[in-house]
C-alpha cells in the first residue's frame, strides 16, 4: 500500500488524544468535593493508575476514528499486483520496455533499471503474460514467458546498456505490435527510462492504440552531472610534402557545476601525443586544440580521451583522418594569356580547406597527357581545347568522370576536330557595356552549385555586373541565364564526366564577378561538383548501417592494399577528411570485408546483403579483404550520439498523454499511464476510510451518550 | 420494640421526603409536620404505645432500692417483689448535632446537614410534646452552639438549628468532652453526625456519655453518594474538610470503597453495641419517619426502669 499524501500519517498522532484524554485531562478537569477521603486513600494508590483507562470500548472507537480518519487524509491506494488485479478482470498481456541507451550508464541507473524490470515480473499475475523487450535507437525483443519468470529476470539480469541513443517511438510501435496480437483482455507496456528529453521525438513519436494501458517507471536520477567530449575538428596544413592536422576537441559540460581542470588527452593510433587542461563552467562548451601532428600516408585514428566520470562511454570520442585529402586542379590557359587571367581562379582555389585544391597553370600548348590525367577537375580557362594526345586524354578522362569547366572568353575557339565536350555552341559576343552591364537573371538554386546561395543572405549572385560574355547555344540544361536571356552557365553530362561552361570570364575584363564575395564559394561549389567530392565522414554515430561497398577500402593508402586502386592515385574513401570518389575503384559486390569490432572480435557480415553491418560500438571498427594484414584495413571511427550525453529528462506523464490514444483510458478501459494519483482516483479508498471513521465517530457519540459525564469530558 | 414492630407500624405512618421538607424553612413547622403525621399514624397501630401505665414486678435481688419493693405483694405472698413502675417523663433530651463542613454534602437536593437539622428538630418538637426537657448541642471542632436542656428551651433550639455558622472542620471528641462536662443531669444524648474518623476514636469520643449515665443514641447521617458511590466519572476528588484533592476512578474504587464504608459502619456498630450505646445509620434519602421510629424504639427501651 503507497499513500498519495504520507506526510498526513502524521495525524495518527492523534490517537493520542483520546488515550490522553482517558488517562489524564478528565481526571484534571473535574473536581468533586468529597466529605472525606479517609475512606479512598485507604486504597492502594497503585491501582487507581493501572486501571486509569475506563471504558476501553469507546477509547477503541476514537483511537480507530482517528486512525481511519489519518488514512484517509493520507489517501492510500494499492499498487502492484494486487492493485492491478483489482482495475479490471482477466489477464494482462505486458510488455516491459527496458531503456538500455547509453544513458542507461549513468551511475547505478542501471541497476535500478533492472531491479524496476524484475519487480514489474513479479508482480505479474498467474493469468498474465509478458514480453521483454530492450530498445534504444533498436528494439531487441527478449523472451516472452506466460508462466516461466525466470526467462524474463534472466533476460533482464543477462541484459547491459549499449552504446545507442534512446529513441521511444520504435520501442513504442514494437511494443504495440507486440500487444496487437495478444487475446488477453487487458493490454500493458511498462516502459522503464530515464526518459532523456533528446529521445523523445514528439513530431514523429507513435501512439499508442486505444486499449493500451502505458505505465512509466522512471530511474534516472533528478541532478546529473556529465562531462562529454562532443566532437573534433581537423584543420589541415600542407607542409614540406606531408600535411600537420591541427585536432581540436569541443566538451560539453552538462552539469550545473562547474568542471574544473579536467585532463584531456589527445591520442593518435593508440598513442599519446598532446595533454591539455581545461576547465568548464555549469552548462557550458568548450573547445580545446592540441599540438598539430604529422600526418603519415595512412589513416590515422584519433582519439580524444577525458577522464572517465559517471557517464565514461561519453568520454572518449574517435575521428579518423585520412591522408591526402587535396583535390588537383589543372587550369588550361591560353598561349598568349592576359597577365592576371588565372589569378582570381588560382586564389580563389587557394584558399580552399574542405578540401584542399592544388591548382595548376599551364598554357594549352605545353599540356601533358599525364597532368590531364593527373588533375581531377580541368579548367579551360579562356582558351582552345589542347589537340593531341592532351585533348585525346581530356576526353577520355571526361568520359571517365573528371570534370571540366570552360570559361568562355574573347579568346576561347571549339573547332570541329576538337573533343564534342562543350555544352552548346560556340557563336558571338554580346557586349553590355553601354547599358552599364547586365546581370544574372535566372539561377537554379536547386543545383549542387547554386544551392549554398539558396538560403537568405547566403550570396547575392546577381550584384555582379556582366558587360561582355560569349553568345552560346546551350546543348545541355541552363543553370544560369543573364538578365536578357543569353546563357550563362551551362552544364552538360559527357559519359561519367560532367562539363560546366561559363559564358563570361573569370578575370576582372569581362565582369566583376571575380571581385564579389560569392565568387568563391560559387567556384569551390563547382569544383566539387566537377570533381564528384564526397564529404566523408571522419566518424560516424553508432547505430548507423556502413556498406563497405559505397565506400571503397582503400584506407591505409591503396597503394599496397591490394584493393583496385584508383587510376588517378586520388586518395578517395571513407573515414577520411574528403576525397573524390571513383566510381571505378572500391571493391565488387563479391567482396565480403573482414570486420573487426572496437573490441577485436570478428564482425560476421555473410548473412547481411552487401556486407553491411551495424556499427554498434564506439571506438574503430576495422574493415579489410583477407589479404590485408591487421592494422592495414581501413578504419571506422564510431563514437555515440552526442545528443544522448545530454542527461535532462521531461516529465514522463507529459509523454504518456502525449502518446495515449485520444479518448482517455475513461473511455478506452486503460490507455495511459496509471500515475500514483490515478491509482489512488481509481480505488477511492479513503472515501471508504472517511466514511468509516465518520460512522465510528457517530457510533462514539451514540456510546459516549451513555456515559454522558464521559461525553462531556 | 423490636425493629421489625417499627417497620410494620412505619406503614401506618406518612412518608415525609426530606427533599420536600427542604423547602420548608421554618423547622418548626418541618418538626410538626414530621412529628404530627407520624403520631397520626402510630393511633393505627395496635402494638406501640410506651405512655400506657405498665408495671410487672420482678423478684428481689440484692442492691435493689428498699423503696422499690412491693410491701402489699410481700403481706400477700411472703415474698419480697420490687415492683417496676411506667416509663419515666420530663426527661432531659439533648441533641448533639455536628454542623462541620463534611455535613454540608449532599447530592439528592438535601445535604446531610439539612437532614440532620430536620431530624434534630422532629426529634426535639416529638421530645417536647412528651414533656421531655429538650437541649441543643450544635458543634464541629468546638461547640457552636448550646442550647441548655429546658423544657421552655424548644424555640432556642430550634433558633440554633435555623442559624448554623461558617463550615469549618469537624471533631467528636473536643466537643463531645466538653458537653460531657455540661450535662450534668442524666438523660438521652442524641448524637446526630456523619462520623469521619477511626471507629475506636469515635467510640471514644463518645463513651463518656455513656459513662456519665446517659443513654445515648448514635445517629450516622451519610448521603447514599457516600454509602454507595454512585459517581461515574473519574475526576480529582477534594476533600471538604482538609482541601486535599486525589484523582479517583470511581469505577476502579467503587467496590474497595464500598466495602470500606460497611466495614467501617460495622465496626461503630459493634463498637457502640459493646458499649451499650445506640447506633443507627441513616440514608439521607430515606424519610425522617424511620428515623423517629428509630428513636421511639431508643426510648421504650430506655423507658423501662428496672
Amino acid at each position: 500500500m503507497s499513500f498519495l499524501a504520507p506526510a498526513l500519517l502524521a495525524g495518527l498522532l492523534a490517537i493520542a488524544l483520546p488515550i490522553v484524554v482517558h488517562l489524564v485531562q478528565r481526571e484534571r478537569r473535574r473536581v468533586v468535593e468529597f466529605p472525606s477521603l479517609m475512606f479512598l486513600r485507604k486504597i492502594p494508590n497503585q491501582s487507581v493508575k493501572r486501571r486509569a483507562i475506563r471504558h476501553w470500548p469507546l477509547l477503541l472507537l476514537r483511537v480507530l476514528a482517528f486512525v481511519l480518519l489519518a488514512l484517509a487524509f493520507a489517501r492510500p491506494f494499492w499498487t502492484g499486483s494486487v492493485g492491478a488485479a483489482s482495475a479490471g478482470a482477466g489477464g494482462r498481456e505486458v510488455v516491459i520496455l527496458l531503456d538500455r541507451s547509453h544513458s542507461m550508464g549513468y551511475g547505478d541507473v542501471w541497476t535500478r533499471a533492472q531491479d524496476a524490470a524484475k519487480r514489474a515480473v513479479r508482480e505479474l499475475g498467474p493469468a498474465d503474460q509478458s514480453t521483454v523487450a530492450f530498445f534504444a535507437s533498436e528494439v531487441e525483443v527478449g523472451p516472452r514467458a506466460a508462466s516461466e519468470r525466470a526467462a524474463l529476470v534472466a533476460a533482464i539480469d543477462r541484459a547491459k546498456p549499449g552504446a545507442g541513443r534512446t529513441r521511444y517511438g520504435p520501442a513504442l510501435r514494437a511494443a504495440a505490435g507486440l500487444l496487437d496480437s495478444s487475446r488477453l483482455p487487458r493490454r500493458e507496456i511498462i516502459l522503464i527510462s530515464d526518459f532523456q528529453k533528446s529521445g523523445w521525438d514528439r513530431a514523429q513519436d507513435a501512439k499508442l492504440p486505444t486499449g493500451v494501458l502505458l505505465k512509466t517507471v522512471p530511474v534516472g536520477e533528478v541532478a546529473t552531472a556529465n562531462v562529454a567530449i562532443a566532437s573534433l575538428a581537423f584543420v589541415r596544413e600542407g607542409a614540406a610534402g606531408a600535411e600537420r592536422i591541427t585536432t581540436s576537441a569541443r566538451l560539453v559540460n552538462r552539469a550545473a557545476a562547474p568542471a574544473a581542470s579536467r585532463e584531456i588527452v589527445l591520442e593518435v593510433d593508440g598513442h599519446r601525443v598532446d595533454a591539455r587542461r581545461v576547465s568548464l563552467a555549469p552548462n557550458a562548451v568548450e573547445t580545446v586544440t592540441f599540438a598539430p601532428f604529422t600526418l603519415a600516408n595512412r589513416p590515422a585514428r584519433v582519439t580524444a580521451r577525458t577522464a572517465p566520470d559517471a557517464l565514461p562511454i561519453d568520454d572518449a570520442f574517435h575521428g579518423v583522418v585520412m591522408a591526402g585529402g587535396r583535390v588537383p586542379i589543372l587550369i588550361i590557359e591560353s598561349t598568349h594569356p592576359a597577365p592576371d587571367a588565372s589569378l582570381y581562379i588560382s586564389r580563389a582555389l587557394a584558399v580552399g580547406t574542405a578540401p584542399g585544391f592544388d591548382s595548376t597553370i599551364v598554357g594549352v600548348d605545353r599540356v601533358t597527357p599525364e597532368q590531364v590525367n593527373a588533375a581531377t577537375v580541368v579548367i579551360l580557362n579562356d582558351c582552345r581545347p589542347p589537340s593531341g594526345s592532351p585533348g585525346r586524354a581530356l576526353e577520355a578522362r571526361v568520359r571517365a568522370g573528371m570534370g571540366l569547366l570552360v570559361v568562355l572568353g574573347e579568346r576561347s575557339t571549339w573547332p570541329a576536330e576538337a573533343p564534342d565536350l562543350l555544352p552548346g555552341t560556340l557563336t558571338g559576343s554580346i557586349d553590355r557595356a553601354g547599358t552599364r552591364g547586365g546581370a544574372l537573371g535566372f539561377v537554379d538554386y536547386g543545383h549542387p552549385v547554386f544551392e549554398i546561395f539558396s538560403a537568405p543572405r547566403s550570396g547575392d549572385l546577381t550584384a555582379a555586373r556582366v558587360f561582355r560574355y560569349r553568345q552560346f547555344t546551350p546543348a545541355g540544361s541552363v543553370l544560369a541565364r543573364f538578365d536578357d536571356g543569353a546563357a550563362a552557365l551551362v552544364e552538360r553530362r559527357v559519359g561519367a564526366g560532367t562539363v560546366l561552361a561559363w559564358t563570361s570570364t573569370l578575370d576582372s575584363y569581362w565582369n566583376d564577378f571575380a571581385l564579389r564575395p560569392v565568387f568563391v564559394p560559387f567556384l569551390h561549389q563547382a569544383m566539387k561538383h566537377l570533381g564528384h567530392y564526397v564529404e566523408a565522414k571522419p566518424w560516424r554515430t553508432v547505430g548507423e548501417l556502413f556498406d563497405p561497398a559505397e565506400s571503397p577500402m582503400t584506407g591505409a593508402g591503396d597503394r599496397g592494399s591490394g584493393l583496385p586502386p584508383s587510376p588517378n592515385g586520388l586518395p578517395a574513401g571513407y573515414g577520411g577528411a574528403g576525397g573524390i570518389r571513383d566510381t571505378r575503384s572500391g571493391p565488387t559486390r563479391g567482396d565480403r570485408p573482414i570486420v573487426l569490432t572496437p573490441a577485436g572480435n570478428p564482425l560476421d557480415v555473410s548473412g547481411s546483403s552487401w556486407g553491411t553491418f551495424e556499427l554498434s560500438e564506439p571506438g574503430f571498427y576495422e574493415v579489410r579483404t583477407a589479404n590485408q594484414k591487421a592494422g592495414e584495413g581501413a578504419f571506422v571511427a564510431v563514437n555515440v550520439a552526442a545528443a544522448e550525453s545530454d542527461l535532462a529528462s521531461f516529465d514522463p506523464a507529459e509523454f504518456v498523454a502525449a502518446v495515449s490514444a485520444p479518448g482517455g483510458p475513461g473511455a478506452s478501459g486503460a490507455a495511459r499511464e496509471l500515475t500514483a494519483e490515478d491509482h489512488e482516483r481509481r480505488q477511492s479508498l479513503w472515501w471508504y476510510l472517511l466514511a468509516g471513521g465518520l460512522l465510528l465517530l457517530a457510533i462514539e457519540a451514540f456510546v459516549a451518550s451513555r456515559y454522558p459525564r464521559i461525553a462531556r469530558g | 420494640m423490636d425493629r421489625r414492630g417499627a417497620r410494620a407500624a412505619m406503614r401506618g405512618a406518612q412518608f415525609v421526603d426530606p427533599s420536600a421538607l427542604a423547602r420548608i424553612g421554618n423547622l418548626e413547622l418541618v418538626a410538626r409536620t414530621v412529628v404530627d403525621g407520624f403520631i397520626n399514624g402510630l393511633h393505627r397501630s395496635p402494638h406501640m404505645g410506651f405512655s400506657l401505665d405498665f408495671a410487672e414486678h420482678r423478684g428481689y435481688e440484692p442492691g435493689d432500692d428498699l423503696r422499690r419493693v412491693d410491701w402489699r405483694v410481700f403481706a400477700r405472698t411472703d415474698r419480697y417483689y420490687v415492683k417496676q413502675f411506667e416509663a419515666d417523663t420530663n426527661a432531659n433530651c439533648v441533641v448533639a448535632l455536628d454542623v462541620s463542613t463534611s455535613m454540608r454534602f449532599g447530592t439528592g437536593g438535601v445535604t446531610k446537614l439539612d437532614y440532620g437539622r430536620f431530624l434534630a428538630a422532629s426529634l426535639l418538637y416529638f421530645s417536647h410534646q412528651q414533656r421531655d426537657r429538650v437541649g441543643l448541642v450544635t458543634f464541629d471542632e468546638r461547640i457552636v452552639e448550646y442550647v441548655p436542656p429546658s423544657a421552655r428551651h424548644l424555640e432556642f433550639a430550634l433558633y440554633a438549628l435555623d442559624r448554623v455558622g461558617e463550615p469549618k472542620p469537624g471533631s467528636l471528641a473536643g466537643p463531645l468532652l466538653t458537653l460531657t462536662e455540661r450535662l450534668t443531669r442524666r438523660g438521652i444524648v442524641i448524637v446526630i453526625s456523619d462520623l469521619y474518623d477511626e471507629p475506636e476514636a469515635i467510640a471514644q469520643a463518645i463513651r463518656p456519655l455513656r459513662f456519665r449515665g446517659h443513654d445515648v443514641a448514635v445517629f450516622h447521617v451519610l448521603d447514599p453518594a457516600e454509602i454507595e458511590f454512585t459517581f461515574q466519572d473519574a475526576a480529582s476528588f477534594e476533600d471538604l474538610e482538609s482541601g486535599d484533592r486525589m484523582p479517583i476512578v470511581p469505577d476502579a474504587l467503587r467496590d474497595e470503597y464500598r466495602s470500606l464504608v460497611h466495614a467501617h459502619c460495622a465496626a461503630l456498630g459493634r463498637l457502640f453495641t459493646d458499649s451499650r450505646i445506640d447506633y443507627a445509620l441513616f440514608n439521607t434519602s430515606v424519610p425522617l419517619d424511620h428515623a423517629l421510629f428509630h428513636y421511639l424504639a431508643t426510648r421504650e427501651r430506655m423507658s423501662r426502669v428496672r
